[in-house]
């Protein structure tokens, strides 16, 4: 019996070894891309625009502040609108969806958005009943992909594929921390009413609207009615637009430019001061322009600084003083403070009275504010950052109380 | 992978209402050692490779009813790519008169770890191994000693056993990249912008030889 089972037991040992079965491989490779989805006008134009039952923000895109109200952009989707009569209690109101829709600017109880190519007129002196006035279309047609005649856009999806070869990240996908066309979000991060990183701002009965490379102007006189005047060229580069006193201030990453807007049909460039290659926020006052310089994403070969101009000879601007920064991003400057939000390190405040000891004059660093960009407002400095929309009270600049923040589902990434 | 994870589910299930029963009963343990034989496929070519690899397994388990054992397995797999640790369930049946040889049947189930595989991990991408769970089923023999109480035993079976080696690129964001358990759906885990994937499914025929006491 012994033996016998000795010999099933070879016979056993021996089968494995000329028998047996087949390993099964595969590779896959998953990314994150984002993926161009076309889109006819003609289709866009006829969604409902009528707002909708409050929503969560999900990306902060830009605010802004008009009234007791507190505008929030859901780029690419639509304005989140919040009573803000209490800031400690900000509520959320409802949310007016606009496809495309990166920017905003608000003057005399008429809302101006774009809406891709097109420019919308929103009347909001009842914020309960909010309708559409005006649409001026075929405006922003840079977005027009030529060869289609649509539009596209980019929506952030996770594919997975079967590889034939091992995959070799960003060499030809489109990232979404890299391509400024594709992410919206990441482009229209963070602005204000005024506030220092702007696309939409207006002036004198006129709205200007910046891209990368155009300045479009809009006689907005009769606020319900815009009318589309011109584009004008500005060269490459540009991200930033702040109006004061007749004149616009336009920053690109490679310098500021300095446009003469005593006539806003038709701006005329007076100077440009030029810097490395650097994102390019900027706040000014009658005297002096802020500019903050930042190396990252975008910004490659930057440096972290804030620049302090002299701008009383708007054909000459001079640099007063340069001052080292960690990584600053958005400014605000109310009166005689300045308030710098340095990305990942936090928030400074300071004393700009004396703008050539601005950093002997440092009120807080307060590092646990994380932030890309801040807004002076009437009634609280509103910091944008990975918390969210939060609200400060800033009425003694050298201590500010946190009043509240908006929770917002996909914070912003500072990098 | 459901699959898999619904016979997991099943198995620990019955397997605990069966030792629960099993009380002053007596106890087994096995000890073999093993060769696993099967076919590699070659990555992005349609060439095949054979492969041997070594394998040991360890039972120790409760009668549960006479000539059933129910207890726990472990073991260790040394696949081509990986080394595998399985950590199961297994029982153990047994056809035959006291006293000589018996038919023995077994089935090991449970989930390979990688635990002896270092994850690596620079600034911009994470490599790590994944197990998974696995099936063994095997027929054989157990021929008692003549002196003592024990047994040595051979037997033949196959084992299926699914492994993962996996490359990721950091998203170089304020998240950090976490390796997730591999229960979890998401296809990209938080903080990568990419993964690199190559899935094998070993199939093999496993011939062991052990001792029974």
């Amino acid at each position: 019996m012994k033996l016998f089972h000795l010999k099933i037991a070879l016979v056993l040992l021996a089968s494995t070894l000329l028998f047996s079965c087949t390993d099964e491989v595969n590779a896959t490779y998953t990314f994150r891309t984002m993926m161009p989805i076309y889109l006819e006008m003609k289709d866009v134009r006829t969604k409902s625009l009528a707002p909708i039952p409050a929503q969560e923000i999900e990306n902060p895109g830009k605010i802004y502040i008009y009234n007791n109200y507190l505008l929030i952009n859901e780029p690419s989707k639509g304005i989140h609108i919040y009573d803000n009569k209490n800031p400690a209690n900000p509520i959320n109101l409802s949310f007016i969806p606009i496809e495309g829709n990166v920017d905003l600017a608000i003057n005399s109880n008429i809302l101006y958005a774009d809406n891709y190519v097109d420019l919308l007129a929103f009347d909001i002196s009842n914020i309960q009943n909010i309708r559409l006035v005006k649409r001026v279309e075929d405006v922003f047609t840079h977005l027009y992909q030529h060869s289609t005649g649509k539009i596209i856009t980019f929506k952030d999806t996770v594919l997975t594929i079967d590889s034939p070869s091992w995959e070799y990240d960003g060499m030809w996908t489109v990232r979404p921390g890299m391509s400024l066309l594709a992410n919206m979000a990441k482009a229209s991060q963070s602005y204000g009413t005024g506030g220092s990183m702007a696309r939409f701002t207006l002036m004198d009965g006129h709205l200007f609207a910046v891209d990368q490379n155009t300045l479009r102007v809009f006689d907005v006189e009769s606020p319900a009615e815009p009318k589309f005047l011109k584009p004008i060229d500005l060269g490459w580069g540009i991200e930033t637009i702040f109006p004061f006193d007749q004149k616009l201030f336009i920053g690109s990453n490679r310098g500021l430019h300095i446009y003469d807007a005593s006539n806003p049909a038709a701006p005329k460039r007076i100077a440009i001061y030029e810097h490395v290659l650097s994102c390019d926020p900027v706040v000014v006052n009658e005297d002096y322009a802020f500019v903050t310089l930042r190396s990252g994403n975008f910004c490659v070969n930057g440096v972290n600084e804030l620049h302090v101009l002299d701008i009383k000879d708007p054909y000459q601007p001079k640099l007063l003083k340069a001052y080292p920064m960690l990584n600053p991003h958005g400014l605000g400057l109310a009166e005689n403070y300045l308030y710098v939000a340095e990305g990942k390190h936090g928030l400074k405040s300071f004393n700009a009275s004396d703008v050539l000891t601005i950093d002997k004059n440092q009120l807080e660093f307060l590092q646990s504010m994380k932030s890309v960009d801040l807004i002076p407002g009437p009634k609280s400095l509103i910091v944008i950052g990975p918390d969210g929309v939060c609200q400060y009270d800033y009425s003694n600049p050298a201590k500010l109380r946190k009043l509240s923040c908006i929770q917002v589902s996909n914070p912003i990434e500072v990098s | 992978m459901r699959f898999s994870k619904l016979i997991f589910m099943f198995l620990i299930s019955w397997c605990s209402v069966q030792l629960a029963a099993a009380q002053e009963k007596a106890t087994l343990t096995q000890l073999e050692l093993g060769l696993l034989s099967g076919k590699s496929k070659i990555l992005w070519s349609e060439e095949f490779e054979n492969r041997l690899d070594f394998s040991f397994s360890a039972f120790h388990g409760k009668e549960i009813k006479p000539n059933h054992y129910l207890g726990i397995h472990l073991g260790y797999d040394n696949y081509p790519n990986v080394r595998i640790l399985p950590i199961g369930l297994g029982w153990r049946g047994f056809i035959g008169d006291d006293i000589g040889s018996k038919l023995m049947g077994g089935l090991n189930a449970g989930f390979g770890t990688t635990f002896l595989e270092k994850r690596e991990r620079t600034d911009w991408s994470s490599t790590w191994q994944e197990g998974g769970v696995y099936f063994n089923p095997f027929l054989g023999v157990s021929m008692p000693a003549k002196k003592g109480n024990w047994a040595l035993t051979s037997s033949i079976g196959y084992k299926w056993q699914p492994s993962s080696y996996l490359e990721g690129s950091h998203s170089q964001s304020e998240t950090p990249p976490k390796i997730h358990p591999f229960w979890t759906r998401a296809s990209l885990p938080e903080g990568f912008n990419s993964l690199n994937k190559v899935s094998t499914q070993y199939h093999s025929l496993i011939f062991q030889v052990g001792i029974l006491f």
